[in-house]
């Protein structure tokens, strides 16, 4: 990883308010306020529709808000998205595979935004021709997920769990100060999960956010240190230990039966 | 401005003395048809046109663009005919409806329940209909086919001059703005993580787009530029493993089927513009046989030893 890049500034990574997004008729998720904590590992749970990657959207910034704020290292998220501040991995169903890219290709597009704002007309050469911090990001970022002996295989001949780790490497390559990341674990097997949480944690000891989308509470309980219980709006949020209870969680699927009311009964009982 | 013609036809000279140096070193049953000044210019237009069609066929295999590659070739026929009624340059009412259709098509796919299939399928009939209607009162049906189907033999200087023009800005766009074109043909949602603004890249590649199809109108025409905007990129799929390759290829292929189309339709004194497309074709079906990776030999022998 190349050590040249800003330290994230300290604070809150995400400051959230007053959110609401959809798409055509009712929002799916609905006045949020949210403040996600900086250099560790968030994970965001819910049940399914409860608008996870809605959210991942609006951050992302596929998606413009209704309404609300949101601001990313107390700055305004298009202007952090323009610095190549925000990492995003895609679930592997949103890539297309037979894309005709070698591995080492799709790591070295993370440092396309970087390579655009520097000075000069080196920018629009080949990135065979960009500077050594460029090649050493992406050799660092996939020697960290193992994938430096496939650096120059077609994205086509990967397995899955190597797919999934291509992906990772792109966003380690990238050297964003906040990492979003769609289902990081699911379809990969054990030793792609162990190679995935460790490099995880290591971003996170360097002061990076980390954020995870999950249906899997199994992969919440043993990596998470921060949950959001999501469902159309937050639920609650806190330390793993006290949010992951089977209080909490009946709260949250709760509030999609039931609606507002339905989680005042469930924390009644 | 005469000046700017002159320098203009100075290049274009030029570039043909280039082009026909090559020629000459061929054997002199091969160089002969090239000895007519317009097989001359006909043939330094196929090969920009071959070449840019290749190069951005890529884009248009990848994006899953052939439905809106046809629909906008199809929309630049009112423009040609609106251009002709009030004496414009062709070029000009062809580029303005081919980008007014794909906008359309967009706006339609963006605010009502309507596919983009549907989309491109119900302006593109319409433009061309009303290119259709429009034309069968002011021209004659010659020249109706001349743009449907291409005349490249006709190619005079100010439309090689525009040809050339197209040219150099469609090449010169990929290739500078290579890595945000990859970015957002590989994985959008990435191209908007990392700020690039993917309205102006997919509008951009639509404009390019527009540019080539307008550059080839008088070449292989209306009707088979979309073959020229498919047909080599999808040569280069089957072949090799990496965008820039596929590129390079798909642009040899575009310019290689550009050639010997032409040659072989003086030959046989046939249609242009299908001839091109034919070997484009032919091309086609060598690779999706004899390919090593996607090959249908391949796959039979794999196969075979499975």
């Amino acid at each position: 990883m190349a050590m040249n890049e800003r330290a994230p500034s300290p604070g809150s990574a995400i400051a959230i308010r007053g959110l609401s997004a959809g798409y055509d008729g009712a929002p799916v998720i609905e006045d949020i306020d949210l403040d996600l904590p900086q250099g560790r590992l968030v994970t965001l749970v819910g049940p399914n529709g409860a608008g996870k990657s809605t959210l991942f959207k609006v951050l992302v910034g596929i998606l413009a808000p209704r309404s609300g704020r949101v601001q990313i290292l107390g700055d305004d998220a298009t202007r952090v998205r323009a610095r190549g501040d925000i990492a995003y991995m895609p679930q592997q169903e949103q890539i297309d595979w037979d894309f005709p890219a070698s591995v080492r290709a799709v790591v070295m597009s993370a440092r396309f935004a970087r390579m655009a704002r520097e000075p000069g007309l080196r920018r629009f050469l080949p990135s065979r021709f960009a500077g050594p911090d460029h090649h050493d990001a992406v050799a660092a970022a996939l020697a960290d997920v193992d994938l430096a002996a496939l650096a120059d295989q077609p994205i086509a001949a990967l397995s899955g769990g190597q797919r999934k780790r291509t992906l990772m490497a792109r966003v380690l390559a990238q050297g964003a100060a906040v990492l979003l990341l769609d289902e990081p674990l699911t379809g990969v097997d054990r030793m792609s999960e162990e190679l995935i949480m460790q490099v995880l944690q290591r971003e996170k000891a360097r002061g990076r956010t980390v954020v995870t989308v999950t249906h899997d509470l199994m992969s919440a309980r043993a990596h998470a240190d921060h949950v959001v219980l999501l469902n159309r709006r937050v639920i609650a949020t806190g330390e793993r230990d006290e949010m992951l209870t089977e209080e909490m969680l009946a709260r949250t699927v709760a509030a999609q039966w039931f609606g507002d009311e339905g989680t005042t009964r469930a924390v009644a009982t | 401005m005469e000046t700017l013609f002159a320098f203009g036809v100075g290049v274009v000279d030029a570039l043909i003395a280039a082009v026909m140096a090559v020629v000459n070193l061929l054997p002199s049953a091969l160089s002969d048809p090239f000895r007519y000044g317009f097989m001359q210019r006909g043939l330094l237009t196929s090969i920009i046109v071959g070449g840019i069609c290749g190069v951005l066929s890529c884009y248009v295999i990848l994006k899953r663009w052939s439905l809106l590659g046809d629909a906008i070739s199809h929309a630049v026929l009112p423009g040609v005919a609106i251009a002709h009624l009030l004496g414009w340059p062709f070029f000009i009412g062809a580029f303005l409806t081919g980008a007014l259709t794909s906008v359309g098509i967009g706006f339609i796919e963006r605010h009502t329940r309507i596919k983009s299939d549907a989309a491109m399928g119900l302006m593109f009939t319409a433009a061309f209909a009303l290119g259709v209607v429009i034309i069968s009162q002011i021209a004659t049906s010659t020249h109706l086919m001349h743009i449907l189907f291409g005349n490249v033999l006709g190619v005079g200087y100010p439309a090689l001059l525009l040809t050339l023009c197209a040219g150099v800005i469609a090449i010169g766009a990929v290739l500078l703005a290579y890595k945000p074109l990859f970015l957002y043909t590989f994985d959008p949602v990435q191209a908007r993580a990392m700020g690039l603004s993917t309205g102006v890249i997919h509008y951009g590649l639509i404009l390019l787009l527009t540019l080539t199809i307008v550059a080839s109108l008088e070449t292989v025409g209306i009707i088979l530029v979309v073959a020229m905007l498919i047909t080599p990129g999808a040569t280069a799929y089957l072949l090799v493993n990496s965008l820039p390759l596929m590129m390079a290829i798909a642009g040899a292929i575009g310019v290689f089927s550009a050639i010997v189309g032409l040659y072989l339709s003086f030959i046989f004194n046939v249609a242009s513009g299908g001839t091109i497309v034919l070997v484009a074709s032919a091309l086609f079906l060598v690779a999706l046989i004899l390919s090593p990776r996607h090959g249908l030999l391949q796959r039979w022998w794999s196969r075979q030893r499975a």
